[in-house]
């Protein structure tokens, strides 16, 4: 299977699990949608496994590093910020509050994780990009 | 860094894709490192180095 044809199935399949995950939630049934997720993901790692090309090397590994780095400085102060304006107006919505506390632990979570991980993948003397 | 990547591989008749293939990279990735826009790891370099039969310093050089 070549790369492209691999990116238009994902596409496809991402597209079909995002419309019946929308239809389920208006239907207010949450366990289809993880089975539905657990199958596309299963398949897609069947697709991958059949693609001949190669779908990314040390360069993407690369930037996908430097991206990562930089996506989680912005969404980190991106969401610092939100989450004091939407404290400070909590107020004149209540579920303001739910919703910085959940943006707060989630900022938090995922500190953490890269934090974690990256303590890990530097003490391995064989890690490689 | 330069590199005599393109001047190697088009006098063995070869293409991006098939170096690129070789090596085990993307043909996006052998375009960046012809153009000197990308900086290969010392694996890296030495396969396209081995594929080139060429050595590796003789294959890339710096600019002060």
């Amino acid at each position: 299977m070549k790369l492209k044809q691999y990116n238009t199935a994902r596409l496809v399949i991402a597209m079909l699990l995002a419309a019946f995950i929308a239809s389920s939630v208006v239907r207010r049934d949450f366990f289809w949608p993880v089975v539905a997720m657990a199958v596309a993901i299963l398949f897609l790692f069947l697709l991958r496994s059949r693609v001949k090309d190669v779908m990314a090397d040390e360069r993407d590994m690369a930037l996908g590093g430097a991206a990562a780095m930089l996506t989680i400085k912005i969404f980190s102060l991106f969401s610092v910020v939100s989450m004091f304006i939407m404290f400070a107006y909590q107020d004149l919505n209540p579920g303001l509050k739910l919703a910085a506390s959940v943006l707060a632990y989630a900022t938090c979570a995922l500190m953490l994780l890269y934090t974690l991980i990256f303590s890990v993948l530097r003490r391995r003397s064989s890690f490689h990009a | 860094m330069r590199n005599r990547i393109r001047e190697l591989r088009t006098g063995k008749s070869m293409t991006q894709e098939q170096l690129a293939k070789i090596v085990g990279v993307r043909r996006e990735t052998i375009v960046f490192l012809e153009q000197g826009k990308y900086n290969p790891s010392l694996l890296f370099a030495h396969r396209v180095a081995q594929t080139l039969d060429i050595a590796i310093d003789e294959l890339f050089s710096f600019e002060e």
